[in-house]
């Protein structure tokens, strides 16, 4: 028989890869075909650059391609509930808003359980601040506490139910301070309003507003750490523990972090574990994690699962309240 | 301007980075082309790439992407009376009657030449006053957002083809779809019946690409011709470049009202066209003959959506507030290669502010030459057999459609605005009145309800630019009234 070109290239190409799957097919351990990440929101936000930017060192630590997809659909409810079901292999795995899809979870009617998800790594934690218009009167958090004793507050941040919104009705109910909300096109509009000086504090994060803080467009009055330890780029602010508040950081504090389906087989979840440790700590990805100012905030596991817990209690004596305010 | 800019010139102008510049505004050029796609997608799959580059050609790359994506959507709104992303609806207008008469080519140099003179223009204002345009965009708050779309919907409503009333038929229709979904205000669920994919409201991408894209296919089958009528070419894309200088007062206009809207966040790219389309409309003395391929109809939309680029840049840069959809996703980009949105970026970090910006002009200037090239054959779609054009339509609109969320409803739902697109237009009611509205209906009820919120009805009147934009939708609504009672 003789074979032509095309027939020679095609047994090379078979023969190549029987090769190469055979190789495989030796290791047999996970993972052994390229994995995916499910992003639930649009290209460009944070959750989505946070996830591009450990993506390339996932590839290096695991050593097989990793596939972004970006499911924004149901505000991230879609992709938990898709996730939920599938099957724990290690493939697919998700991003968790903390404490966004903790609300979802109290408020609303879901088919998933946060309790029960399999934790990898929380890559990190954007701390909330009360911050002010530098044209306003108010200087201090006194003075914001003072001014709400004579009239009804504005604030202002994302649409209702954003992460912006909670944390302010659990100021509202847990500090008792005299605020109303107005939603605004995401924070960054709310930013706008303040400088234009329609509203009194945006309850922001210090990611977000330390350009317009450095420009000295806006002031900070309160960083809500949950302890009386400063944040390092703002050594200035008081934090909420120094003027003897409530800890509601964990209904605050914006986490972005990776989960895979409950169940997830522990072997394959250490090896999860191990390649986001290694990548975070990949001086590679210190570096982009500087100049991008994205800063990193990692945590593992257990760890993790209890840092999600923990804002799952938080929020769960506020159920009623909650639903009241987004049926308001 | 002092020498530093001429430095970064010469760094900006090496073979390597001029080769990125090419390939960054062709692939944006094709993201604009492809329904649906648009100028925002290009740029996101292009900053992984730029990870490992150094900075400078990192901003070639984004800067020139983000040039040749608000181009591309022209192409396909004049040869098929398909606009690849809302910026470009109104050049559908006259740009698509002027195609079936066979001078695709004319309104393909028409539409680059007048992009490339409002993208510069914008691009220039961004880099020369920003500081100053700033403080502009501080004095619209809610109630300016809520009057300013009001207006526009009003005059929007005016330019539609048939009556007035069959264009506030059409513009009541979207309002509606626009409803579908959480309220923006109350978080609260609106005509969804439970179901999670309506709660997450009608999204435009999808139904303009029924709309316009796959109600386009019916008619040409209906039609059963190629597009040009005359089955052949006449006239060159030089022959509308040149044209385009005949009308130096429409480019002008045209691009202040672009620069201008682009300024305001939220407000920008679906809007400035329609303006500066309904602009020389008003002006014009010949208004029968806009709608059926008027060079005038071509150079205001196509001047103003390019000049929207700039003008968003302004506080997406200043103050990191982005002015629409692509500028958020350049944003993240820019960041990621060392840039801080904040005023500084005007004294501090001028460089790399000046880097960008150089490299997103120069990228007008390479789809202006790319596409002059490219003119004379791409308008040979236009004489194509209906079975083939067809069928890519077709094609690309699903892929478009799916691309957009990753589900396979929304392609579902682009075949039902198929039909709905292809009714509307047997009953002559405007799509693009239906869509606009669509669009701005978010942003409209939630600039009404914040000012119910905070000031209180009488905020509408009691500040001067919310007053003066309420007094001039009066006078549009007076005036036909009054020009008729004139007459008799």
């Amino acid at each position: 028989m003789v074979l032509s070109r095309r027939e020679l290239i095609k047994a090379g190409i078979l023969l190549g890869s029987t090769l190469v799957l055979g190789c495989a097919g030796k290791k047999e351990e996970w993972p052994t075909e390229s994995v995916t990440i499910i992003v639930p929101y649009k290209p460009g936000g944070g959750f989505d650059t946070y996830a591009r930017g450990v993506e390339p060192f996932l590839e290096k630590y695991l050593g097989v391609p990793v596939a972004i997809v970006n499911e924004p659909a149901g505000g991230g409810k879609g992709h938990l509930s898709k996730l939920y079901k599938m099957t724990p292999d290690g493939y697919t795995i998700g991003m968790l808003n903390l404490p966004g899809f903790a609300m979802y979870q109290i408020v609303e009617e879901v088919d998933f359980d946060l309790r029960k998800l399999t934790y990898i790594a929380q890559i990190s934690s954007d701390t909330r601040l009360i911050e002010v218009s530098s044209t306003s009167t108010i200087q201090t958090w006194e003075d914001l506490v003072k001014e709400a004793g004579k009239r009804t507050l504005l604030a202002g941040g994302g649409s209702i139910g954003s992460t912006n919104h909670l944390f302010t009705i659990m100021m509202r109910e847990t500090w008792g301070l005299n605020v109303k909300y107005i939603p605004y096109k995401g924070s960054s509009g709310a930013r706008v309003a303040l400088l234009r000086g329609e509203i009194d504090f945006v309850p922001d994060v210090v990611t977000s507003a330390l350009p317009l803080i450095k420009d000295g467009k806006i002031r900070p009055l309160l960083v809500v750490t949950g302890s009386k330890k400063r944040h390092p780029d703002l050594p200035d602010t008081p934090t909420d523990q120094e003027k003897g508040l409530e800890d509601i950081s964990a209904g605050g504090t914006l986490s972005r972090g990776f989960i895979a389906p409950p169940n997830l087989p522990d072997s394959i979840t250490k090896k999860w574990i191990d390649a986001f440790r290694r990548s975070l700590e990949d001086p590679e990805m210190v570096e982009w994690s500087k100049t991008s100012n994205r800063p990193l905030d990692p945590l593992y596991g257990e760890e993790y699962r209890q840092r999600a817990l923990k804002a799952l209690d938080k929020l769960e004596p506020l159920k009623q309240v909650l639903k009241k305010a987004l049926a308001e | 301007m002092d020498g530093i800019l001429i430095h970064i010139l010469a760094d900006v102008l090496r073979p390597g980075n001029i080769a990125l510049m090419v390939i960054g505004t062709i692939i944006g050029l094709i993201f604009g082309i492809l329904p649906g796609f648009g100028p925002a997608l290009a740029i996101a799959l292009m900053i992984p790439l730029t990870f490992g580059m150094d900075p400078l050609s990192g901003l070639i790359l984004m800067g020139s992407t983000l040039g040749g994506g608000f181009y591309g959507g022209s192409i396909t709104s004049i040869l098929l009376n398909i606009p690849g992303m809302a910026g470009n609806i109104a050049t559908t207008f006259d740009g698509h009657p002027m195609a079936r008469r066979g001078k695709a080519g004319v309104a393909i140099g028409l539409s680059v030449m007048s992009s490339f003179l409002g993208g510069v223009f914008g691009y220039m204002v961004l880099l020369l006053v920003s500081p100053l345009l700033v403080q502009v965009l501080l004095l619209f708050g809610p109630p300016e957002y809520f009057m300013l779309i009001l207006l526009a919907l009003t005059l929007i409503a005016g330019i539609s083809r048939g009556s007035l009333v069959r264009g506030l038929i059409a513009m009541g229709l979207g309002l509606i779809v626009a409803m579908i979904g959480l309220s923006p205000v109350f978080g609260v669920p609106r005509f969804s019946f439970g179901s999670l994919y309506l709660e997450e409201g009608i999204p435009m991408i999808p139904v303009l690409i029924g709309l316009f894209a796959i109600s386009e296919v019916f008619v040409l089958v209906e039609r059963r011709h190629s597009i040009a009528e005359v089955g052949r070419i006449t006239g060159s894309v030089l022959e509308g470049v040149r044209l385009t200088f005949k009308y130096p007062y429409t480019v002008l206009r045209s691009a202040l009202i672009g620069t201008g809207i682009g300024i305001l966040p939220g407000a920008g790219v679906a809007m400035a066209n329609f303006v500066a389309y309904a602009a020389e409309h008003s002006r014009s003395k010949n208004k029968e003959k806009f709608g059926k391929g008027v060079p005038e109809g071509i150079i205001a939309p196509e001047t103003a959506n390019n000049a929207v680029a700039g003008g968003s840049l302004i506080p997406t840069l200043s103050l990191g507030i982005p002015g629409g959809e692509a500028s958020a996703v350049l944003l993240g980009g820019l960041m990621i290669l060392g840039l801080r949105p904040g005023l500084d970026l005007f004294t501090e970090q001028k460089e790399i502010f000046y880097a960008f910006t150089i490299a997103v002009i120069l990228s007008c200037v390479a789809f202006l030459l790319i596409t002059i090239l490219a003119a004379n054959y791409l308008a040979k779609i236009t004489t194509l057999p209906y079975q083939i054009v067809g069928m890519v339509v077709v094609l690309l609109s699903f892929i478009g459609a799916f691309a957009y969320r990753n589900t396979i409803l929304d392609v579902a739902l682009a075949l039902i605005f198929g039909v709905i697109g292809y009714s509307f237009r047997k009953l002559q009611l405007s799509r693009a009145a239906f869509i606009i509205a669509l669009i701005l209906e978010e942003q409209m009820e939630v600039s009404f309800h914040q000012t119910l919120m905070i000031g209180g009805f009488e905020w509408f009147f009691i500040r001067p630019i919310s007053l003066g934009l309420f007094l001039l939708f009066l006078l549009i609504l007076v005036i036909p009234y009054l020009r008729m009672k004139f007459k008799k």
